[in-house]
């Protein structure tokens, strides 16, 4: 791999994004759908870690020769966290009964519940989205991209981003006010 | 949920926070795996994974998927955005496996070629040393040539063609309203495909139209040297961000001694 890759990738610029993408996305999309095993399900999670990687986690390497093994142990590490995190909301999903009294549980594990519950709601609503829209809300609310950024990263205008992201917003208020 | 909502932003951010972060040696990790290890990591890292069972649990899912990785594709399939799911490859090698997709495509270019009411060029000879892109597509048992502002439907199948009287690279990209631009061909790859000089020659790619917004562009661009992907995305974008309506100016594309051709295609 270039030795100048990770110098221009810490500089955030496109084409180099395009080059590691062209060079290990493949690769990527590959173990995670071997420990996902839902492809739809995995071919998201690769974009995401592609997208956090490109745009945080690149700080963090420090060996040009090491790149490569760094985004493989970043995507097992997530998929081992979705993996269990899936589990544990199905595992959830099972105790949270809204017939259940909730006198009977502790106090935290009824916040721990309801907190999950959030989450799980949420992201419930943010399946109803489009791939294009959820990418966009995940580069402005985790990697806190700018809208121009957001737009070179989609590939549409900073405008296009702008709106995008307020009509997402607006849909998923919608979709949390519904009756689950 | 609903006093909630004031923090929709915030538990968007918590629920991406809850499955991101690294750990501090991942770098290191990934080192331990392929045996480049630095000097002293190795004891290091060995004290760190006796404490730590997450990353015990990536150390062997890395080893158990090592094949996975070692042994997957650079990249699955040309990389594009949403917009990809409304289009859908169509005319590409594997699909002319069997006869009857063959004869049809003969059949196509020799109904298109010249078609009576659409001569190729307008009836103008194509000048030398220029490079024309043609579309064909196949809509309810009609075959026709594509002009400028047809209004094609859902389920149109594109077909695309060039003549070009000396060798070059040609790249071939889909963009509509919203911005979202999807690459036909080359199919895969980061720059344009070589093309030789020929008249009406076929293209592998296409793609079957579903449903889409009112104005939507066909982009061809044909040059003597190969033109990046993301140069490509760049000039379609300046277009888009400069047109008028649904009329996109190949000046606007911003590349020099590129030959940039727009086909409009209303909805």
């Amino acid at each position: 791999m270039d030795d100048q890759l990770l110098e221009r990738l810490r500089t955030r610029q496109p084409e180099a994004q395009l080059e590691l993408r062209a060079q290990l996305f493949g690769r990527v999309v590959a173990v995670c759908t071997r420990m996902i095993r839902d492809p739809a399900l995995a071919e998201e999670a690769a974009e995401d870690i592609f997208m956090d990687f490109a745009f945080q986690h690149v700080d963090r390497v420090r060996d040009p020769s090491a790149l490569a093994a760094y985004l493989r142990v970043m995507t097992v590490r997530r998929c081992l966290r979705l993996r269990e995190r899936r589990a544990r909301q199905d595992e959830l999903g099972e105790l949270a009964d809204p017939g259940q009294d909730p006198s009977g549980p502790e106090e935290s594990l009824v916040q721990s519940l309801d907190l999950d519950k959030r989450q799980r709601r949420l992201a419930e609503c943010l399946g109803r989205l489009s791939e294009k829209a959820r990418r966009a809300l995940r580069l402005r609310f985790h990697l806190e991209q700018t809208q121009e950024a957001i737009g070179t990263a989609l590939g549409f205008s900073k405008q296009y981003a702008g709106r995008l992201i307020h009509r997402s917003l607006a849909a998923l208020r919608a979709c949390l006010e519904e009756a689950p | 949920m609903i006093s909630r909502l004031d923090n929709l932003q915030a538990e968007l951010a918590a629920l991406y926070t809850a499955d991101a972060g690294g750990c501090a040696r991942d770098e290191a990790l990934g080192r331990y795996l392929t045996g480049q290890r630095e000097a002293g990591e190795r004891a290091e890292l060995e004290g760190h994974l006796e404490g730590c069972a997450e990353c015990r649990a990536v150390l062997a899912a890395a080893r158990e998927t090592e094949a996975v990785w070692d042994a997957a594709p650079l990249a699955p399939r040309a990389e594009q955005p949403g917009i990809w799911a409304r289009l859908v490859r169509w005319w590409s090698a594997p699909r002319l496996a069997t006869a009857a997709a063959a004869a049809a495509l003969v059949m196509l270019a020799v109904v298109v070629w010249p078609p009576a009411d659409r001569p190729v060029g307008d009836g103008q000879l194509v000048p030398k040393g220029a490079w024309q892109l043609h579309v064909a597509a196949e809509a309810d048992g009609r075959t026709f040539r594509v002009a400028d502002g047809d209004r094609l439907a859902t389920g149109t199948r594109l077909g695309l063609f060039y003549s070009a009287d000396r060798d070059g690279f040609g790249m071939i990209l889909y963009a509509d309203e919203a911005g979202e631009i999807v690459r036909l061909v080359p199919a895969m790859g980061v720059r344009s495909a070589p093309l030789t000089a020929g008249r009406q020659v076929r293209l592998p790619d296409g793609a079957v139209l579903s449903p889409g917004s009112d104005c939507e562009w066909i982009v061809a661009l044909f040059s003597e040297r190969p033109l990046q992907d993301d140069q490509a995305r760049r000039a379609v974008r300046r277009m888009l961000v400069d047109r008028r309506g649904c009329g996109l100016d190949p000046a606007a594309a911003g590349l020099p001694g590129v030959v940039v051709q727009v086909v409009r295609v209303l909805r």
